[in-house]
């Protein structure tokens, strides 16, 4: 079965020709098609052509990115604004409506010729003042006047060879579904799943009304939750759970997710916010570079030119490019190496983009990690936050005592922090309260607030059953035949994504260095990073099939991924 | 002549995932024929101001290459709020018959008498027409 290329949740574009001194900037893939969309082509075109034209620049941007075409180079972004190199894009213009509904719905969908994988770089010119192969805009616009569909206009172009592919994969999950349409009187899993996003997204979105209790029955309450998204989110509010309203769901429920998502991972329970202790460059490990991407990181979604750094405590190619475009973005030398002026610089501003927020507890409301570890003797409104957390989750699990909610953080408040640990499994004795913990006491809260238990998280999350490997993947082929640690009588069965992302998973937990990436499959990578990971697991590597390693990882990632539930992954 | 008409919506938000309400957004026409066009309008608690309509060209002009005007109107935006940096953005482009949104990053002004990071201030829309 081919590897179908996946959708990269962002995409850093150069605003330049490629060996320009410009700057980069990062944001999602369908934003960045509404951009191309709304810069190349007219909106008021018929819809046919639009289509057409949204899928070519869809496919350009994809084969881009499938091939590294610019990053195998050594530039560090994926692709250019420029029409002469890419195609045109213009940061922060406005963007059509109707072109941002019909990407929407289809920001996983692109040509490639039939037979191959990777997507079609499907060039294409204005027709008019450029001839091409290819696309040509204006020819679309008369092919769509004559009632030709907008597949059979790229057939015109680019040939009859060539296939849709429909449905790629985004996002975290290996496989995606295509998700049903839900409406009032719909009943079910997907119901649930929806009403529980669209309560996350309403804590930032007051406007939207919560759904209480979510218990999976679609009725007047979701529907009228569903129009209020849709009107905030320039959908058509027909209170209807479409393709295009479920994609907008997803993509702005991981927005508000990564705010909280970027302060559980940058730090383990055992980590403390650090000073600044030493100049940190390439090759640098442990908590001062776990911080600065931490940082950067979380810089990146106020800021679009500030590209994210990783979470792996590594400081490689991509923490110092992240370093450079914070540098360059703050008006600091472009040195790539944190000295005591950058560390200061990325305290500061992540200090202002905390304290921006206004920082108030309302019931339902979650509030962000204020940014500071608290202990006994704290005092401030994150203090206060914390006691009603706690004082809430006390009407549920009796064992947590209640206390007076006066923002200090004294041995009663401790004490229920202690109780919370306790029951929800944390380790440790301590009760000062990181950004993990916090994330886990606000997500219990949240659960309990709008009306669906804690345990819905682990469950709805991919669950891996054991007994089901899926497709087929020739373990000695693909993995290397020369390498004793592979059986190879027992070809390995899993899907390459699958297998990609339970690795990548175990790679960052173990604090490992991988080029693995999600949606391209790299030979030499997997075989590093199974014999790396069969030394941590304590594996033998000879000693056992690859199967049965495979199997004791996606063991060792169930474990872990049961861990960060609690742990602050909401 | 500007004789067709748009629609314009402005969000304001900040860190990809919390709107900016209580903004002040105000928008003035660019071109000559619409330089008397003048609005001020808040964003709500969604972060979005009212949608508002705007002078556009006709939208013969999008319609063929051969066509001698430009068929989008253009528009300048500023935007202030309490505690952000203020953003302007250049050149927003209005077609007939059209709903546009223009969703403005906003970035939380970090003090000690520190100005924005570079390129966020002010965004220009390139006046273009389809060309490659």
């Amino acid at each position: 079965m081919p590897l179908t290329p996946k959708i990269p949740n962002e995409i850093v574009v150069h605003l330049g020709a490629p060996d320009s001194a410009a700057q980069n900037v990062a944001l999602s893939f369908p934003d960045y098609i509404k951009n191309v969309a709304s810069s190349e082509i007219y909106p008021t075109w018929p819809e046919d052509a639009l289509r057409a034209n949204i899928l070519a620049q869809i496919s350009v941007a994809l084969n881009r990115v499938y091939t590294g075409y610019y990053r195998t180079r050594g530039y560090d972004f994926d692709i250019t604004n420029s029409p002469a190199y890419d195609q045109t894009f213009v940061y922060q213009r406005d963007i059509y409506g109707n072109i941002s509904r019909i990407v929407d719905e289809i920001f996983n969908n692109y040509i490639r010729r039939v037979g191959a994988i990777e997507p079609l770089f499907a060039q294409f010119c204005d027709g008019v003042e450029v001839q091409c192969p290819g696309l040509t805009q204006w020819g679309s616009v008369e092919l769509a006047n004559q009632g030709l569909d907008y597949f059979s206009i790229l057939r015109r172009f680019y040939g009859d060879d060539i296939e849709l592919v429909t449905n790629a994969p985004f996002g975290d999950s290996p496989v995606t579904a295509e998700p049903p349409t839900l409406s009032e009187g719909d009943t079910g899993a997907d119901v649930e799943l929806l009403q529980r996003r669209l309560n996350r997204i309403s804590s930032n979105y007051p406007a939207i009304p919560k759904i209480r209790p979510n218990d999976g029955y679609f009725g007047p309450q979701t529907t009228e939750a569903v129009r209020e998204f849709q009107r905030v989110f320039g959908l058509d509010p027909d209170g209807i759970v479409g393709r295009a309203t479920w994609n907008q769901v997803l993509f702005i429920y991981n927005a508000v997710k990564k705010l909280y998502e970027v302060t559980s991972e940058g730090l383990s329970i055992d980590d403390v916010l650090t000073d600044y202790t030493t100049e940190l460059s390439r090759g640098a490990v442990g908590d001062g570079v776990r911080t600065v991407q931490y940082y950067l990181s979380y810089i990146a979604l106020f800021v679009p030119s500030v590209i994210s750094a990783g979470f792996d405590g590594s400081y490689g190619p991509t923490t110092e490019s992240s370093v450079r475009s914070f540098q360059r973005a703050y008006g600091l030398p472009e040195t790539g190496v944190v000295n005591r002026q950058t560390f200061d610089r990325l305290e500061s501003v992540y200090r202002s983009m905390i304290s921006n927020i206004e920082y108030r507890f309302s019931p339902g409301r979650i509030l962000p990690f204020f940014g500071r570890v608290i202990g006994e003797g704290a005092e401030g409104d994150d203090v206060r936050a914390l006691q009603e957390y706690l004082n809430y989750i006390a009407q549920t699990y009796s064992e947590i005592p209640r206390v007076t909610v006066d923002g200090v953080y004294g041995p009663a408040t401790a004490e229920q922090v202690r109780a919370f640990k306790r029951i929800f499994g944390i380790p440790g004795d301590g009760v000062r309260v990181n950004a993990p913990l916090w994330n886990s006491i606000a997500s219990i809260y949240d659960d309990l607030y709008t009306g669906s238990s804690p345990a819905n998280y682990i469950s709805a999350h991919n669950s891996f059953d054991d007994a089901e490997l899926p497709s087929s993947l020739n373990g000695k082929n693909e993995l290397g035949g020369d390498d004793r640690a592979f059986d190879q009588d027992m070809p390995i069965t899993m899907d390459h994504n699958e297998l990609n992302e339970i690795l990548i998973c175990l790679m960052r937990h173990y604090g490992f260095h991988t080029n693995l990436r999600q949606g391209v499959f790299l030979q030499d990578e997997i075989k590093k990073a199974l014999s790396d990971l069969s030394l941590v697991l304590g594996i033998e590597a000879s000693s056992f099939s690859t199967t049965e390693l495979i199997k004791r990882m996606k063991a060792e990632r169930e474990s872990i991924l049961r861990a960060k539930k609690i742990f602050g992954e909401l | 002549m500007f004789n067709d008409f748009g629609r314009l919506t402005v969000r304001a938000q900040t860190g990809g995932a919390y709107p900016v309400s209580g903004a002040i957004v105000r928008i003035r026409g660019a071109d000559e024929e619409i330089s008397d066009v003048n609005y001020s309008l808040i964003t709500n608690l969604s972060g979005n101001t009212e949608t508002i309509t705007l002078p556009a060209p006709s939208i013969a002009y999008s319609a063929s290459p051969d066509a001698k005007e430009i068929p989008f109107a253009s528009y300048d935006i500023e935007i202030t709020a309490q505690d952000y940096y203020p953003k302007r953005i250049y050149g927003v482009e209005i077609f007939p018959r059209t709903d546009s949104i223009q969703i403005v990053s906003m970035i939380p002004i970090e003090g000690n008498g520190y100005g924005a990071p570079t390129g966020e201030l002010i965004a220009e829309i390139p006046n273009q027409e389809l060309e490659d």
